[in-house]
């Protein structure tokens, strides 16, 4: 049996609307501009990049985390940290869960 | 004629009357009073405005009156009527000045969301300017003033006006307001700098104001190109330091700045975002003035001989 937290790691992730709208990137991060709700996000470099990666294609946190073990600004990006930045992003409407059936 | 060159007399007919207008570039203002000390005092300040030879449309209309009532006999007050409202307490009679200045300030704030109001003051030199966001206290004015006394082009101590359109910096020429020690490091800092009087006691303590020189003045209508934002913070004893703070951060102080970045939404956002990519963005923390301009005189150099404006589209990807 899989257990939630497992089936979570799994799932894929990809980026909303939302992100893809407005928003300028500086070499700190980025700022976007919620339609929505006019609130002003502010992301910082390692959620910049895992916004860029995921734009694109979507992919789960492991996958994700592996990809930016590279990037400048967020190296040592475990995968239980990529997930709650996931999770974050989730609840400000820049990215959103895809449920990957086993 | 200017209204520096105006007969006294002819000032006060026309504030009792008519009202004066006068041009700050971003906001025309109309200012109607019969309070026999203000006519003096504008005439000072406001030396290097044009006289208005015929009536325009103007942005505010404010009308400057002592209160009427038993009170008056008590303790003279004055009151600020805009348009037709007042919108705040009377002062004590002897703070003409500073409630009518502070009013215009509050009007524009109130009604200029045709451009992104930051809280900051503004100088250019040769082309490019250099915003100067900050919090009451951090030396912001000080700073201004002695730019402006040391060559600059004012363009604003209390609004930077970001134009929506392209994000240039719109000149608010209004006179710079200074508090407490300030007044009398200006006044020492250059004999040319032009001070109407001091008002103690109010509830920014001691106030006065610097005059925006000539050259500002003729040029209250050509916007500028911003190269640096710089976070200015005074603290005594500290020796000068100039940190960069990344753009992302910046963008997020600037935003909590101001007047109006909320209210206009995705404009604000646009004219934000694009002013940001256009400047470096600095922290300097000072104690001695003439180090500070010197430090900034450098950092302006090195920027504007190494910029080159690129309006840089906001990143879209629909």
């Amino acid at each position: 049996l899989e257990t939630a937290a497992e089936g979570s790691k799994r799932d894929s992730w990809l980026v909303t609307a939302a992100w893809r709208a407005a928003r300028f990137r500086y070499e700190d991060g980025a700022v976007v501009f919620n339609e929505r709700t006019w609130e002003t996000q502010l992301l910082n470099e390692a959620a910049t990049r895992i916004l860029e990666e995921l734009e694109r294609r979507s992919r789960c946190a492991a996958e994700l985390a592996q990809a930016l073990t590279s990037s400048e600004g967020c190296s040592n990006l475990a995968e239980h940290q990529v997930l709650a930045t996931l999770e974050e992003m989730a609840k400000l409407g820049l990215v959103a869960r895809q449920h990957r059936p086993r | 004629l200017r209204i520096g060159d105006t007969p006294l007399s002819a000032l006060r007919g026309q504030l009792a009357d008519q009202g004066l207008e006068v041009d700050f570039g971003l906001v025309r203002v109309r200012i109607r009073s019969d309070l026999p000390t203000l006519a003096e005092r504008l005439q000072r300040l406001y030396g290097h405005y044009p006289l208005a030879v015929e009536s325009r449309f103007c942005d505010v209309s404010v009308t400057l009156q002592r209160v009427a009532g038993l009170r008056r006999h008590l303790r003279a007050q004055v009151q600020l009527i805009v348009d037709g409202t007042l919108p705040f307490e009377p002062y004590p009679a002897d703070t003409d000045l500073p409630l009518l200045e502070w009013g215009m300030n509050w009007c524009i704030a109130q009604r200029c969301h045709h451009v992104l109001l930051l809280h900051a003051g503004v100088v250019e030199r040769a082309g490019a300017a250099i915003l100067l966001p900050a919090l009451p206290g951090s030396g912001k004015s000080t700073l201004t003033a002695a730019l402006t006394l040391s060559g600059w082009r004012f363009l604003a101590d209390e609004f930077g006006a970001v134009r929506l359109s392209d994000s240039a910096l719109l000149p608010v020429v209004r006179p710079i307001g200074l508090k407490n020690e300030s007044i009398e490091v200006i006044r020492a800092f250059s004999a040319e700098a032009v001070l109407g009087p001091s008002f103690p006691k109010t509830h920014k303590g001691t106030v006065a104001h610097v005059a925006a020189n000539a050259a500002s003045v003729a040029k209250r209508h050509e916007p500028a190109r911003a190269v640096a934002v710089v976070f200015p913070k005074y603290a005594a004893g500290v020796s000068t330091e100039l940190e960069e703070v990344p753009r992302a951060r910046a963008f997020a102080k600037l935003a909590a700045n101001s007047f109006n970045y909320e209210l206009l939404g995705p404009k604000s956002f646009v004219a934000m975002g694009r002013l940001i990519e256009q400047v470096r963005c600095y922290r300097l923390t000072y104690s001695r003035l003439e180090e500070a301009l010197a430090w900034l005189a450098d950092l302006h150099e090195e920027l504007r001989s190494s910029t080159v404006h690129d309006d840089g589209a906001l990143v879209s990807a629909s």
